[in-house]
């Protein structure tokens, strides 16, 4: 080795510098993410992911499949025992379903309400959470994934993190999912945007 | 032959508790809160790098010494892997995802070890600069997490998220209250002989 300490120094620090910029860019991809429901988010509008197909219990009983066969769908995932933001989420579909109507365009998506809770949200719990916010059933529907493993599956492929809070009740990345007919997840939008969803489901492709 | 025996107690006593901090238990009680994780797991990792380098050797090896003048190198690596883990998805990711959890456990002992072949090497400039810097990274790390209006990990409860954000300031004004005092205790190298030139009194190594 024939590089003087300074010189050997520099290459060194430079090839760090490179190295971890390197790595934080991409960590960050290209830093537009620092969180991971940014990431998420970001991830699926370059590149809509794959919904896995799943039996939904619904609140009346029956069982449909996901993703609904050429229809987009609104998706977001709730617990009807939720005292928070389960309530806002159930809020602003009522606002979609209201809007989607009001414009004529309750054909374009279906809305889909889906707990995670298998253990308390029984198809009773489904159909009262489903009358208390006012679901519209050829627009909307509340169910459940039918087993753990349909859910496990589900909450991975969406990238829904869910983790038991203190007493009882769940905390989780709220939020609300388009499936294009595709069945490809393609936008995440967030709690408080219905305006962008309903304009987002008029401007695209019937 | 003492010195000998201590070293190789102290290197054996840090590779004890990686061995513990990599156990499913302890991984699980220290990741199950974001305060923990990242104030508790994440610096012991980085100390059990930084004991087992001290233990190696005060000073870093002829061989490293060449590449990493007044620390430099080391010091930069040690910044981009705290950059790194300060990252909320980083953690995110740590928890459900084994290499992310498996780089952490390389990455920060791998950063410990680098401050302490790097940091005594650095000049009172450099060093005064870092300190500096890590209290300001900690004190704005610990207002963001604080003042954040969402959850920043999908992992942890928005009540985690706010303990972290006080044990962030709380960190940061330990250590900001240990330079203090370390500046009111006058400083721990000899100085200067009075005849030195002021690159010696500086520290800085003209060779």
């Amino acid at each position: 080795m024939t590089l003087r300490p300074a010189g050997a120094t520099a290459v060194a620090s430079a090839t760090v510098i490179l190295a971890g910029l390197g790595t934080l860019w991409h960590a960050t991809d290209g830093l537009a993410a620092f969180t991971a429901e940014g990431a998420r988010r970001l991830a699926v509008e370059t590149t809509p992911r794959p919904v896995p197909a799943a039996a939904i219990v619904t609140g009346d009983g029956r069982v449909v499949d996901l993703p609904v066969a050429g229809r987009p769908l609104l998706v977001e995932f709730i617990y009807t025992s939720c005292p928070t933001i389960c309530t806002s989420l159930g809020q602003e579909f009522l606002q979609i379903q209201q809007a989607l109507s009001r414009r004529g365009l309750g054909g374009r998506v279906h809305l889909m309400s889906l707990s995670f809770d298998l253990d308390r949200d029984t198809p009773a719990m489904l159909a009262a959470y489903a009358a208390y916010h006012g679901a519209d059933p050829a627009i909307w529907t509340v169910g459940r994934p039918q087993g753990a493993g349909a859910l496990r599956s589900l909450l991975d492929a969406f990238g829904v993190t869910v983790i038991p809070d203190a007493d009882g009740a769940y905390v989780h990345n709220a939020a609300i999912h388009y499936v294009g007919a595709d069945g490809r997840l393609a936008r995440i939008f967030d709690l408080g945007e219905v305006d962008a969803v309903v304009s987002f489901i008029e401007s695209a492709a019937p | 032959m003492s010195l000998l025996r201590s070293r190789a107690a102290v290197i054996a006593a840090c590779a004890a508790a990686l061995i513990v901090l990599a156990s499913p238990v302890a991984r699980q009680t220290l990741e199950a809160r974001l305060v923990t994780h990242m104030l508790v797991q994440m610096p012991l990792l980085a100390l059990i790098g930084f004991g087992v380098a001290r233990a190696i050797s005060a000073d870093p090896p002829r061989w490293l010494a060449a590449w990493n003048r007044a620390g430099t190198t080391g010091l930069l690596l040690a910044l981009f892997v705290a950059m790194f883990w300060m990252l909320p998805r980083a953690m995110d990711a740590a928890l459900v995802d084994a290499r992310f959890e498996a780089g952490k456990f390389v990455s920060l002992p791998l950063a410990g070890s680098a401050v302490a072949w790097s940091y005594p090497q650095a000049g009172p400039i450099v060093k005064g600069v870092l300190n500096a810097h890590v209290v300001s990274a900690f004190g704005i790390m610990g207002w963001a997490y604080l003042a954040a209006p969402a959850r920043l990990c999908n992992g942890y409860l928005a009540s985690d998220q706010q303990a972290a954000g006080a044990g962030l300031l709380a960190a940061g004004l330990a250590l900001s209250v240990h330079f203090a005092m370390r500046i009111l205790r006058g400083p721990t190298r000899p100085r200067a002989p009075a005849g030195a030139s002021v690159a010696a009194r500086l520290c800085i190594d003209t060779k």
